[in-house]
């Protein structure tokens, strides 16, 4: 159903580090749940529109104006700071 | 017991302060063996306090005045811990509260502390949780359910007045209904999900965990109504209460006969108790009719396209830059990489990697849109039924709370546990599970729940049912 190397790929994509047991259980698993997926195969789904919204809502809008949230705590869980800045790593690297 | 209580607190035969002492006592008895609290709050007595010289100067009671709850941990509280039992969220505060949150504080509610559940809320037996499993307070070898174990047992052990849970596929139904308490799934866009760590967005809801159905409607009619922080919330609507508006419930054949990979079928004591609460049904005048929903045999299987999409997706959130633990790596890539992979379980690797597959380009129309397209149909289905049915009737699980470790190695007999209460998220229509009395297995006595199911704002009718179907 699904390969060592697709699994591989998704974690990558998915940003996960995996080891190689982790990479076999999910391989197994996987193929598993997309095998008892394929039932959805069965259903004739010919003119069939996708549901795309949980509610009927369209188009829900907000007054555009400034709205201010006590930020005080949401900087205390930043990992890393300085001198209020949220720190991370360099996006780009130097070859 | 809400009513009740509030009735004593004013007539002065108890206080605020008695009550938190209660269930704190009860908490100190019970929890170090069902491990249903992740944390306890000490200030529960400043606000209780507040609240009784509020009464004895005279002001009349809100609606929810000094009623003690236990909060699932993935609703957040502001100033409190909060972390949907995962390790990636360790140690990480709140900086507001969610909005069903807000709204129980106004009407007077007092929190005990938040509920362990399965991480991120996937799971149906809170074993998914980083912080150990939760036990069933029936039987402490079996699990409670999930994932909302953790309120469950906390209302069923009486380590709670009431509490509040999330349901994507069955997270607040089914353990209810293994816990015995009540437990209400509202209609799709009734409760505002701001402030709910979000699973899979166009499922979840926030909902009640109760000890009778009273509860739940009182409850229900707090936290509802549109909330501008969550779009996909709608105004107060239907339920216009007032005389015994239900006559016809019907039950899908579908659910009633309903075998899964063979063996996967209702068990035997379950389907007696699910037959006698028709007969009590129909004793109370009701007309039982039998009903058909022919896309429900696919549910399960297009649920698990959608959520898992919704949550690879909700999830890329946690990587370590802004909240919660963060891995030391030789670039960004590898902090991300080695931040979610200590950080996340398994079973929420598992979804979040199943989500990126089915979304992929190239397998994006075999999987997501059939599955969509699918979605469309099961919602079809309930509309068609409700034309002939006021309500229908259905069991919560096949069969009663399992044994801690019998299910947990296997995924997809996990996911089996959910066949009866996702189709209800995937049409977006109200539920409730009420305990209809237990069976036996083992010397335990095991509690067993009934499901009700109402067209899409019509909560008033599961209500006066479920009153109904708990005074058996």
């Amino acid at each position: 159903m699904i390969s060592k190397e697709e699994v591989k790929k998704l974690a990558e994509l998915a940003r996960i580090q995996l080891t190689v047991s982790e990479e076999e259980k999910l391989e197994k698993d996987l193929s598993n749940i997309l095998g008892y997926i394929e039932k959805l195969k069965e259903v004739d789904i010919s003119n069939v529109p996708e549901m795309t919204h949980a509610t009927e809502a369209k188009n829900v809008f907000r007054a555009d104006k400034e709205v201010l949230r006590d930020d005080i705590l949401l900087r205390e869980q930043f990992p890393e700071s300085e001198r209020g800045y949220l720190k991370v790593k360099g996006v780009f690297e130097r070859e | 017991m809400i009513k009740e209580t509030i009735e004593k607190l004013e007539k002065g035969e108890t206080s605020a302060r008695e009550l938190v002492t209660h269930y704190q006592d009860q908490i100190k008895k019970k929890d170090s063996e069902l491990n249903a609290y992740r944390e306890t709050f000490d200030d529960a007595f400043e606000v209780a306090e507040e609240i009784d010289k509020k009464i004895k100067h005279g002001d009349t009671p809100r609606a929810l005045e000094g009623i003690p709850f236990a909060i699932k941990d993935n609703i957040l509280i502001k100033g409190k811990m909060s972390g949907a039992s995962s390790k990636i969220l360790e140690g990480y505060t709140a900086s507001y509260d969610a909005t069903a949150i807000k709204k129980l504080r106004e009407e007077g509610a007092i929190f005990l502390g938040r509920t362990n559940c399965d991480e991120f809320a996937m799971g149906s037996s809170t074993e998914n949780s980083a912080y150990g499993p939760t036990k069933n307070p029936a039987d402490v070898t079996r699990v409670p359910g999930g994932s909302s174990g953790g309120s469950a047992a906390a209302v069923a052990a009486d380590m709670a007045l009431a509490a509040l849970g999330s349901d994507t596929g069955g997270s607040i139904r089914q353990p209810a209904a293994f816990c015995g308490a009540v437990g209400l799934k509202p209609t799709y866009g009734a409760v505002s999900r701001s402030g709910l760590i979000a699973m899979a967005s166009s499922l979840d809801q926030i909902g009640p965990i109760t000890k009778s159905v009273e509860d739940a409607e009182i409850i229900f009619n707090v936290i509802r109504g549109r909330d501008e922080l969550d779009s996909t919330s709608l105004p107060r609507q239907g339920g216009a209460s007032g005389g015994l508006a239900s006559k016809i419930i019907g039950v899908p054949r579908e659910y009633f006969s309903l075998v899964e990979g063979g063996k996967e079928g209702l068990d035997e004591d379950v389907a007696k108790k699910f037959s006698e609460a028709i007969d009590f049904l129909k004793n109370k005048g009701f007309e039982i009719k039998e009903v058909s929903l022919p896309s429900v045999r696919y549910a399960l299987a297009a649920y698990y396209i959608v959520m898992p999409a919704e949550v690879s997706a909700n999830l890329s959130r946690f990587d370590g830059v802004r909240y919660g633990p963060r891995e030391d790596g030789k670039n960004l890539f590898d902090v991300y990489a080695r931040t979610r992979e200590r950080g996340f379980g398994p079973e929420v690797q598992r979804r979040i990697i199943l989500g990126t597959y089915v979304l992929s380009a190239g397998y994006y129309d075999a999987y997501y849109a059939r599955a969509q397209k699918v979605r469309y149909l099961i919602r079809k289905d309930f509309e068609n039924e409700f034309k002939n049915v006021d309500l229908l009737l259905t069991p919560v699980s096949p069969h009663p709370a399992f044994k801690i470790g019998e299910k947990i190695s296997n995924p997809l007999s996990m996911y089996l546990e959910d066949i009866y209460t996702v189709p209800i998220n995937l049409a977006g229509v109200p539920a409730i599970s009420v305990p209809f009395g237990t069976v036996s297995k083992e010397g335990k006595e095991l509690p067993v729940g009934v499901q009700l199911i109402a067209p899409w704002f019509e909560e008033s009718r599961l209500f006066e049912v479920g009153k109904l179907l708990e005074n058996k």
